[in-house]
């Protein structure tokens, strides 16, 4: 303690760290902070020092035309996610496969002429701009003025700047009322320091956080907004030269007056952006429409539980097009993120919940509470199944989106958790057959179809979807390492062996404790059971329809929350690689026993009674994992059998659709997998896959063709998860999302979009004209995902007793006739989360008790700072830190040291403001 | 001044000013800003003031004591006709000044201390009075010393200390000074202005033993149903590995402050196991002789109004003085223990943030105490007779300096949070 009394103590202060992949060194020539190093200065209150980074397209050579370089828009900005989810790209490679395969037009952003800019700083004039930087002064309005110097350099016959910067990466941080851009230039070089290629300096207000426009970045800079402590919103679009197109949202303060907490582009689209404030309110903007010069007034469009859906009540379109509101006292939205997949959005407050949503159909998917204080941070997971959060209790929060519960907790941080991040290069795993990667079945084809388009040169099809950058593709080809494989490496990682090794996503942490933690997430912690204590608590308040995912009718095998997320994971993904996970964490038999499983499941497909029969034998198993996802398969199978045999006449109808698609979407999918290369899928599996797919795909043909919808085996699944285990999100959702497609048939693209992925699931893209029924299947769709989860959990259950399976299948029947009034009373039941009381969500999956959840202890924890550390971002050669006193360090990963760190010397270590090494 | 307060009251706005509430500051006598901060945190303790008041209610004319000084400030406070302005609290301070040597003149004085004497005294004054006033025949024994002890309260200053830890010794809850005055031996008896907190233990507690509390006068009064807890301390002997349990009771809890932690933080290593050996040896029952142990403290009833004590005056030998440790120590809104014992009554008790005493300055003789409050979701800075609406992001000024460059700091000193579960 006495040395912390004294600043100048550096000593114990960590320069690098080992781990079982080697050692992490701290590179301090390619460290980024203000240009002008200057003493020690007080940051503590200002904004947290946020970074924002962004790698833009290659132009493919220097006398790149224009036309050319605007023309890499979306499809290689989708490879490039926002900030802290970065992807890598070998810049020169990248270049040949992005630059030829773009056909998408530019955007307006990047396309637009700065004629109508007011601002002439974009020095045309060469010798001006001689020194390469260029001043402008300007005044944003609301009482805030601007301050810019944009580091360019000589301008060329063309217009062009020759020493500006192409391509590469860029980073952005804000310092007090300070913003820099820097091109990153990795571990390989040392900073510029004195050249930013942008600096501004604002008055009157803070920049509070930023986010690049990755879908929109061009060679020479990504559009970035800026958001500020006093809740307006800058969009600063880089133009060819050194000019710049600058707007400005909620600039007189009639949206929001507090503090802009966070901004996000949407993953698929150049132009809408969320942006969260203070007040707890969360706006949609597009920036290509103006603010009206009126304060909006809102009108309800969705009402969910606990939040409501505002849209402007307003002739013509304007901003903000959407407002979310939370009902939550102090649910100011810490930050938000969207899953990789680009169609969840997780949102982290300081309320302290964790709020899941299916964005399009702006459905609540599921909460978690913190055990106490507010949420700060958030991270998917690579592949989307978790997510991970921390807060003001200190604590790593790992939260399952399958099984909708917490699932582990990490303590070693001694203050708040600052920022969490998934490192997705070193997340390890086992046999991936590279079919699971999105946490929605309604991606899955999607993205399937867009793997399958990556490989065939088309990359434009699918309308940008972030997360799955293919640049990671060969990255990892090349990277033989098993531990070091991402598990975006597609279907390339067919390559690693097949080793059963436990998945584990790798997990980092900083802290306002100055330390850098990082954690293993095994499969073994994340399949830990409920304890007894937790099941107690559930059944008293098992209505809540969030915690479906945990829920145990009778609780008795604790290791069945495991097979029911696998369950879960094995309809959602569509794949069988998580059986081959589990398999993999588990026994060795685990493989022979999905095989024996998987023939269980065709058998399922024929009777109804040989499948509960069957079922009954897969506990005596030690491997109860597998047993449960064979159930599940086998409910989804007897369901399927159920519709077609028992109610062939009404199998046409649109719930029976739904229900189809559960095996439907398993044979898709499997059958992509093959397409794809995928890995060692046994055989019987893909016999089992083959017949399904037949089954199902011939009846979803009969669906499309007919028009009407009535009850079906759908509505029977609703039902039959009740009657197992009182779940009733499934069917709720099922109503709700259903009404929404309804009224919102006109109003939303988004149900449109929702609908086509539903489509293109399904592959019945002949069915994509029925606009009316589309929207509702689409919702219907999306309610699939509960169904899903929650029907393959009860088929789980049934796996446990005869006398469950024969009731539970016997009220599959019963249910066809009751459809309505089940549906009905479903929706009451399940229409709300049950509590956001944290009192009552103690001891529920949303909030374990402390003793009920597996604990994580730090891989490594190291002091690397002596402020509070603000920000971490992985990248494939290193990770980023930055800390409070406005300094981003570069951290090499091992093997990754280069002559940079070599020659690395004490006296070449700049003493930045006597808080760094 | 007023001009002040009327702007406090157009800053809230006339119709989101919760009714029946009023924000009064606390006229300072000359250095007496330790007590109004304290005060100001306490009035704001809704059941702390709801008993204060009735009280009031209950006592009409009562016998001069700290207790119905008090009562009469917060009644006095609670009946104003405006809803905003300032108060002297004359009559308090008179008779604190006059209940105990220590306040007696115009230094500054360890707002902590301050607090820790006046929630005894008064507990103590409750068991007098009802003891004096009760006809149970609950006059022996442990009644008696209460009873005298209580009696003698005008101007017996100077052996009040004294009596009440003569009265620990018989029966434990009259009091709890017991453990503070042997951990912290010169509190109550220095005439400098701080309390002195030895630097080892990572948590000292007000505490009592709780064996001694089946005596006679064993109903607890309200200020043990608002304030007191019971800590656990498991001892095992490296020996024989006999576990021996003892239970104490505390009113607050103290907690060492390393840099750049959270409360949290520092009340988990409060819960670390320590091992006794060497000159601390354990006496163990078993063995009949000192033995190396392991000891660890945890928390085994949750009180409704947990106070914390952050120990930023630290002795330093070199200096041979205390200095002010000025570390950011962030403290959430909402808090949960993790240190409960296996048997706690209530572990998953849900604390809100109510109330901070904030030490500004750069040392422990000199500098000020103001305190922010929580009432009806607004946050609130009394600084003596000055009252101003805050945000709650201010609240991040008061967590402490990562460095020590700025010999100043406004720092979080005394935390009082509330059980969510009995928010009146």
């Amino acid at each position: 303690m006495a040395n912390q009394l004294d600043a100048n103590v550096k000593d114990d202060l960590k320069t690098q760290f080992v781990t079982r992949e080697g050692t992490y060194r701290l590179l301090t020539l390619s460290e980024y902070s203000r240009p002008n190093r200057v003493g020690y200065s007080n940051n503590q209150s200002s904004p947290q020092v946020r970074v924002s980074f962004v790698t833009l397209p290659n132009p493919s050579s220097k006398n790149n035309s224009e036309a050319n370089i605007t023309a890499t828009t979306a499809s290689t900005a989708t490879t490039t996610a926002t900030t802290t989810t970065t992807t890598t790209s070998d810049k020169r490679t990248q270049l040949h496969s992005n630059g030829a395969t773009t056909t998408t037009p530019a955007t307006p952003t990047t396309t637009a002429t700065t004629s109508g800019n007011t601002l002439n700083g974009s020095g045309a004039g060469g010798d001006s701009n001689y020194n390469g930087s260029s001043t402008v002064d300007a005044r944003l309005g609301g009482g805030i003025s601007m301050h810019s110097m944009t580091n360019g350099g000589v301008l060329d016959q063309n217009g062009m700047p020759t020493n500006q910067i192409y391509g590469g990466d860029r980073i952005c941080f804000n310092f007090g009322r300070d913003l820099y851009v820097y091109a990153f230039r990795g571990v390989k070089k040392g900073t510029e320091m004195s050249k930013p290629i942008d600096k501004k300096f604002y008055k009157g207000t803070n920049p509070s956080c930023h986010d690049f426009n990755a879908n929109a970045a061009t060679p020479t800079g990504a559009p970035l907004l800026v958001g500020f402590t006093t809740g307006q919103i800058q969009l600063v679009s880089p133009q060819q030269g050194l000019r710049e197109l600058r707007k400005l949202f909620n600039e007189e303060r009639l949206i929001d007056k507090t503090k802009v907490t966070c901004l996000k582009w949407l993953p698929n689209s150049p132009h809408l952006f969320l942006a969260s404030h203070a007040s707890g309110h969360l706006y949609l903007y597009n920036e290509e429409l103006p603010c009206a010069a009126t304060a909006p007034s809102y009108q309800p469009f969705k009402v969910g539980d606990g939040y409501t859906i505002l849209t402007c009540k307003s002739k013509s379109t304007r901003n903000p097009l959407y407002k979310w509101v939370f009902s939550t006292d102090n649910c100011c939205i810490n930050e938000l993120c969207f899953s990789p997949c680009g169609s969840n959005l997780a949102l982290v407050s300081q309320d302290g919940f964790l709020r899941v949503f299916h964005y399009d159909t702006m459905e609540l998917l599921g909460i978690a509470r913190s055990y106490f204080g507010g949420f700060l941070c958030v991270c998917w997971s690579p592949d989307g199944k978790y997510i991970v959060v921390g807060g003001e209790d200190d604590l790593v929060t790992v939260w399952s989106l399958h099984e909708r519960r917490v699932v582990a907790r990490g303590q070693g941080h001694r203050s708040w958790v600052s920022v969490v991040a998934f490192d997705p290069y070193t997340t390890s795993y086992t046999n991936w057959d590279g079919g699971d990667f999105s946490d929605d079945e309604n991606q899955l084809n999607e993205y399937t179809a867009s793997r399958e388009d990556r490989f065939s040169g088309d990359s434009t099809a699918n309308g940008g979807f972030e997360g799955f950058d293919k640049n990671s593709t060969p990255l990892h080809t090349n990277r033989a390492h098993p531990h070091s494989a991402s598990f975006r490496s597609d279907g390339s990682s067919a390559a690693l062996t097949p080793d059963k090794l436990a998945i584990s996503y790798r997990l980092g942490s900083v802290s306002q404790d100055t330390q850098i933690c990082l954690w293993d997430i095994t499969e073994d912690v994340l399949r830990h059971p409920l304890t007894l204590r937790q099941r107690v608590n559930s059944t008293q308040l098992n209505d809540s329809s969030f915690m479906n995912g945990c829920l145990d009718a009778d609780g008795i095998k604790v290791i069945r929350p495991v097979a029911m997320g696998q369950a879960s994971n094995f309809a959602d993904s569509g794949s069988c690689s998580p059986i081959r996970e589990t398999a993999g964490g588990s026994a060795a038999g685990a493989t022979e026993h999905s095989n024996s499983s998987s023939s269980k499941f065709s058998t399922a497909n024929c009777t109804i009674s040989s499948q509960s029969s069957n079922a009954n034998t897969p506990p005596d198993e030690c491997c109860d994992t597998e047993p449960a996802a064979a159930g599940a398969a086998a409910a989804i199978a007897a369901a399927n059998a159920t519709s077609t045999s028992t109610s062939k006449a009404n199998s046409r109808s649109h719930g029976n659709s739904n229900s189809i698609k559960f095996p439907n979407c398993i044979s898709a999918t499997k059958s992509d997998s093959i397409d794809s290369g995928g890995p060692r899928v046994s055989n019987s599996n893909y016999s089992t896959s083959g017949y399904n797919s037949k089954n199902s795909n011939s009846s979803t043909k009969t669906n499309s063709n007919a028009g009407g919808s009535s009850s079906s085996s759908f509505s029977a699944f609703n039902s039959l998860t009740q009657r197992l285990s009182n779940f009733s999100f499934l069917s709720n959702s099922d109503k709700r999302s259903a009404t929404i497609g309804f009224e919102g048939s006109g109003s939303t693209a988004t149900n449109h979009r929702q609908h086509r992925k539903a489509m293109s699931m399904l592959k019945s893209y002949n069915q994509h004209n029925h606009s009316n029924h589309n929207n509702n299947r689409s919702s219907n769709s999306s309610s699939t995902n509960f169904a899903h989860s929650t029907a393959l959990e009860s088929g789980a259950g049934t796996v446990i007793g005869s006398s469950a399976t024969a009731h539970s299948f016997g009220s599959l029947k019963l249910s066809k006739s009751s459809h309505n009034s089940s549906l009905t009373t479903a929706g009451q039941s399940s229409a709300s989360v049950s509590s956001y009381d944290p009192m009552k969500l103690i001891g529920t999956p949303a909030c374990p008790r402390f003793e009920e959840c597996p604990l994580l202890e730090p891989l490594v924890c190291k002091k690397i700072a002596h402020e509070r550390l603000t920000a971490l971002i992985f990248r494939e050669d290193c990770f980023l830190t930055a800390c409070q006193d406005g300094f981003i360090y570069t951290w090499a990963r091992p093997g990754q040291t280069t002559h940079v760190a070599q020659h690395l010397s004490p006296s070449q270590a700049a003493p930045p403001g006597g808080t760094v090494i | 001044m007023g001009a002040n307060v009327s702007q406090l009251e157009r800053e809230i706005g006339s119709d989101l000013f919760p009714p029946n509430e009023h924000y009064f500051g606390l006229v300072n006598f000359g250095n007496t800003c330790y007590s109004n901060s304290v005060l100001q945190a306490l009035y704001f303790c809704k059941p702390f003031r709801e008993k204060v008041l009735e009280y009031k209610a209950k006592n009409k004319r009562p016998k001069e004591t700290l207790l119905s000084c008090l009562a009469d400030l917060f009644y006095s406070i609670a009946t104003q006709k405006k809803k905003v302005g300032s108060i002297a609290p004359k009559k308090f301070i008179t008779r604190l000044r006059k209940e105990k040597e220590e306040f007696d003149n115009y230094m500054q004085q360890d707002a902590h201390e301050f607090l820790n004497f006046l929630i005894n005294h008064i507990n103590e004054i409750i068991l007098a009075e009802r003891n004096t006033g009760s006809s149970t025949g609950k006059t022996a024994a442990g009644g008696a010393i209460p009873g005298p002890n209580g009696g003698q309260m005008p101007g017996n200053s100077s052996t009040t200390t004294k009596l009440s830890s003569n009265s620990n010794s018989s029966n434990s809850t009259t009091t709890s000074t017991s453990n503070s005055t042997a951990t912290n031996g010169n509190c109550s008896n220095s005439t400098g202005s701080l309390s002195v907190l030895d630097g080892n233990g990572s948590l000292t507690a007000t505490t009592t033993p709780i064996a001694q509390t089946n005596g006679a006068n064993t109903e607890p009064t309200w200020v043990h149903e608002i304030f007191q807890g019971i800590l656990t301390s498991e001892t095992r002997c490296l020996n024989c590995e006999t576990v021996s349990s003892k239970d104490e009771n505390f009113f607050d809890l103290q907690v060492d402050v390393d840099q750049n932690t959270s409360i949290t933080h520092c009340l988990r290593c409060f819960s670390n196991t320590e091992t006794l050996c060497s000159d601390n040896k354990f006496k163990c029952d078993n063995c009949c002789s000192y033995q190396e142990a392991q000891k660890r403290m945890r928390v085994k009833k949750l009180p409704m109004i947990l106070a914390l004590h952050l120990k930023r005056f630290k002795y330093m030998e070199q200096f041979n003085r205390h200095i002010k440790v000025s570390h950011r120590v962030v403290f959430p809104l909402e808090l949960r223990l993790f240190n409960t014992s296996d048997d706690a009554v209530n572990p998953d008790r849900l604390y809100d943030l109510t109330a901070v005493v904030i030490h500004c300055g750069s040392g422990p003789n000199r500098g000020h105490y103001i305190s922010i409050v929580k009432s009806h979701g607004l946050w609130l800075l009394f600084d003596d007779d000055m009252v101003d609406k805050i945000e709650a992001s201010t609240i991040e000024d008061f967590y402490g300096l990562t460095s020590d460059i700025h010999k100043s700091s406004e720092t979080g000193y005394i935390l009082f949070y509330q059980s969510r579960d009995c928010a009146a």
